[in-house]
């Protein structure tokens, strides 16, 4: 076959021309460390690595989620401990109350009932982060409102929330919605009764009346149960969102390597390549400089 | 039985003819490295005999013809790979920069926006009476809307860019198919005395092979020199003059070569392109307003009717009340928030069948599918076209081992034929002095 000279420079530049292309593709991988740096170098990898991109992106919005939802649910769970101290006191100074103790001692005792009596509407009405806790989904305003009389003594509460029993739902995770908080009933009991069986044991206290006192223990007893199944329903919670944390840096790891294995380079693997593909540019490049010199033009003379 | 004086001539001749050879050798050394040079051969052959004392005595040597080895063929298979090659790498080009725009994958690109923009409704439903994190909302959907339209207008500018790429590749077309008229009237011209106006026509097949890259092309010469050039099957030059392409002309009647590639792009690949972001935008917008409709406001969310002109609703940039977090309007409640939220995960886009993230993914797969197509094909083109081009050359390239062995044996033959003149020259001085 006929080999013309054009031929032989074109053939040897177009080889040259591709390991070039090829090393400086390798160089630019190797400087970005990356396998894909536009969608047409993998487009199924791209494909599946922006999905793994994406799902990172959800994971981390559903931890941050999660942790205002745990922020929740200690703040809840600090105000009912709260709660269940004061009944439980409360409940004490009901038993203390007898028909041996003097008008004077059971005025002390109401007064001290009065004092929890404020504590407790302090805990019902708490907020977190302007939040109220135990406002249902009407998270503004003040779920417990106090009745008081001209001396400012409360004589009875109401509910004041527009939604006592709605949900604050929280995503934190694919498809996954938590409720997060409590509700006044669920920790007050209807008609918010913990509050107002402590109005009824102060006034009986202040009555003297240590029977009524004794009447009231066993509904207080009940309150007591009542704060400690909703303080268990949020150390359920809790546990619940230790889990998705859990399983949510598990995916996010998961994920993470599926990202990298689909986008990442294999450094090592490319610095090999590099040299190998380096290597036979130079050998190419020393071969062709040898064959283009072979010319019968140099033997003539 | 010839004299002296006939030696003496064939000698001349000989000379002459090794001359005219030499003279072949040097054009062919001279445009070794000329694109679309067939190479050049001097073709001897013996002189008509004498007839002398019932003898026939040789006369010498004449330069009959100078021809070139080209082959339609090989010429034909060439220019259908410099088509193909014009197509895909222009098509390479432009889908390249289709590519460079999404800037993906990373986290500048619409993907890690549109995450962002879910992320920032699902964060105001996890804190819904924070008027910060409303405020946040409405700077993601800001930048995403923003996103859209940027993304947009330059998809839109990429295509004004093909159009404007056609007008100079048709001009180009125009300019050189005038070339290749003016110089095949030069050819006919030329060759009307007979004889082969070979420079001249490498000048042609030389044009013709980088029209090809712009066009596809069939030419055809028939007897007598009848030259016709058609593009697409549509004549653009015959015997009766050039008929240059205008922007009308165009659609359907070019498919191959650069211009091709960019009127395919034009008409299909683009504007599809184009389509499918906007089906997006049209989509996400369609989705969010419905939710957000449903709350107190009973506002849009987005303005806009696709991702050229999506935007945030005035009312809503204006006033931070207006954004609608939950249907019944209580500050702790979040059913609007977290439903934009969630849209996240739901398959909302292109009639229900995909998420706008696995939308978006696969719209960044399908552009890197086209622009990989692209690239593997011009690449692939640029081998067989070299090749081809190989090909042709082993045929009609020029060899400057094979012209230095030429030149060798024409200056040996050359020195002989002038020791033949010596000889003959001296014998005749022999003659004279007796």
């Amino acid at each position: 076959m006929r080999v013309s000279t054009g031929t032989l420079h074109q053939t040897t530049l177009q080889h040259l021309r591709a390991s070039q292309a090829r090393l400086a593709r390798l160089q630019s991988q190797i400087a970005s460390g990356r396998r894909i740096e536009r969608p047409s170098d993998d487009a199924a990898g791209t494909i599946q690595g922006m999905g793994a991109r994406g799902a990172l992106r959800a994971r981390a919005q559903w931890s941050s989620n999660l942790v205002l939802a745990r922020q929740h649910a200690q703040a809840t769970e600090t105000s009912l401990g709260a709660a269940a101290d004061m009944v439980a006191e409360a409940r004490l100074l009901a038993t203390r109350a007898d028909a041996s103790q003097s008008a004077e001692a059971m005025a002390a005792l109401a007064r001290q009932v009065d004092g929890l009596l404020a504590g407790l509407l302090d805990e019902a009405n708490r907020a977190q982060d302007g939040a109220r806790l135990f406002g249902g989904s009407d998270t503004r305003g003040a779920p417990v409102e106090a009745l008081r009389d001209e001396a400012g003594r409360m004589t009875g509460v109401t509910a004041a929330s527009r939604a006592p029993e709605g949900r604050l739902l929280r995503q934190v995770g694919e498809g996954t919605l938590l409720g997060v908080n409590t509700s006044a009933e669920e920790a007050f009991g209807p008609g918010l009764e913990l509050l107002t069986h402590l109005i009824a044991l102060r006034d009986a206290l202040e009555a003297g009346d240590a029977a009524a006192a004794a009447e009231l223990q066993p509904l207080l007893d009940r309150d007591l149960e009542r704060v400690a199944v909703a303080q268990a329903v949020g150390g359920v919670l809790a546990r619940r969102l230790d889990h998705l944390e859990e399983r949510l840096a598990q995916e996010e790891m998961r994920l993470e390597a599926a990202r990298s294995q689909f986008e990442d380079l294999d450094i090592a693997q490319a610095v090999m390549d590099y040299q190998e593909e380096q290597t036979v540019l130079e050998a190419a490049l020393t071969l062709s400089g040898r064959l283009l010199e072979l010319t019968l033009a140099r033997y003539l003379q | 039985m010839p004299g002296l004086t006939h030696t003496l001539d064939v000698a001349r001749r000989a000379l002459m003819a090794q001359q005219s050879v030499l003279s072949v050798i040097g054009h062919n050394i001279a445009n070794a490295n000329t694109p679309g040079y067939a190479r050049q051969i001097a073709h001897l052959q013996a002189e008509a005999p004498q007839l002398w004392g019932g003898r026939q005595w040789g006369n010498g040597v004449t330069l009959a013809a100078i021809t070139q080895r080209r082959t339609q063929l090989l010429d034909q298979r060439l220019r259908a790979e410099l088509s193909g090659l014009g197509g895909w790498r222009m098509r390479a080009t432009v889908l390249a920069g289709v590519e460079e725009l999404l800037q993906e994958p990373s986290e500048r690109g619409l993907g890690a926006t549109l995450d962002a923009f879910f992320s920032a409704w699902s964060g105001l439903s996890s804190n819904p009476e924070d008027m910060a994190l409303r405020a946040q909302v409405l700077a993601q959907s800001q930048v995403l809307a923003e996103r859209f339209r940027e993304m947009d207008g330059r998809m839109e500018r990429v295509g004004r860019e093909v159009g404007a790429q056609i007008d100079i590749e048709l001009a180009a077309f125009n300019e050189k198919l005038a070339a290749i008229e003016s110089v095949s009237r030069q050819i006919a011209a030329a060759e009307q005395g007979g004889g082969r106006a070979n420079d001249l026509r490498d000048r042609r097949a030389q044009w013709l092979d980088e029209l090809s890259e712009v066009a596809d092309l069939q030419w055809s010469e028939g007897p007598g020199g009848a030259w016709t050039l058609r593009a697409g099957g549509r004549v653009v030059l015959d015997q009766s003059g050039a008929r240059p392409l205008r922007r009308s002309d165009l659609n359907g009647a070019v498919s191959g070569g650069s211009l091709g590639g960019l009127l395919e792009l034009q008409a299909e690949g683009l504007p599809a392109l184009r389509e499918r972001l906007d089906l997006l935008a049209r989509d996400l917008i369609a989705q969010v307003n419905a939710l957000h409709r449903a709350g107190p406001s009973q506002s849009d969310f987005f303005s806009g009717g696709g991702a050229g002109d999506m935007a945030v609703s005035a009312t809503i940039a204006h006033d931070l009340t207006a954004l609608n977090v939950s249907t019944s309007g209580l500050e702790g409640e979040n059913d609007i928030a977290l439903a934009i939220g969630q849209l996240r995960e739901s398959r909302i886009i292109d009639r229900l069948g995909m998420t706008p993230g696995e939308y978006w993914s696969a719209f960044t797969g399908r552009v890197g599918t086209l622009a990989g197509e692209a690239r593997f094909q011009a690449e692939n083109a640029e081998w067989t076209a070299a090749a081809a081009q190989a090909a042709r050359d082993a045929q009609q390239g020029v060899s400057l081992d094979e012209e230095l062995a030429a030149m060798v044996s024409t200056q040996n033959a050359y020195l002989a034929a002038a020791r033949v003149f010596d000889i003959a020259s001296q014998m005749m001085d022999t003659l004279l002095r007796i």
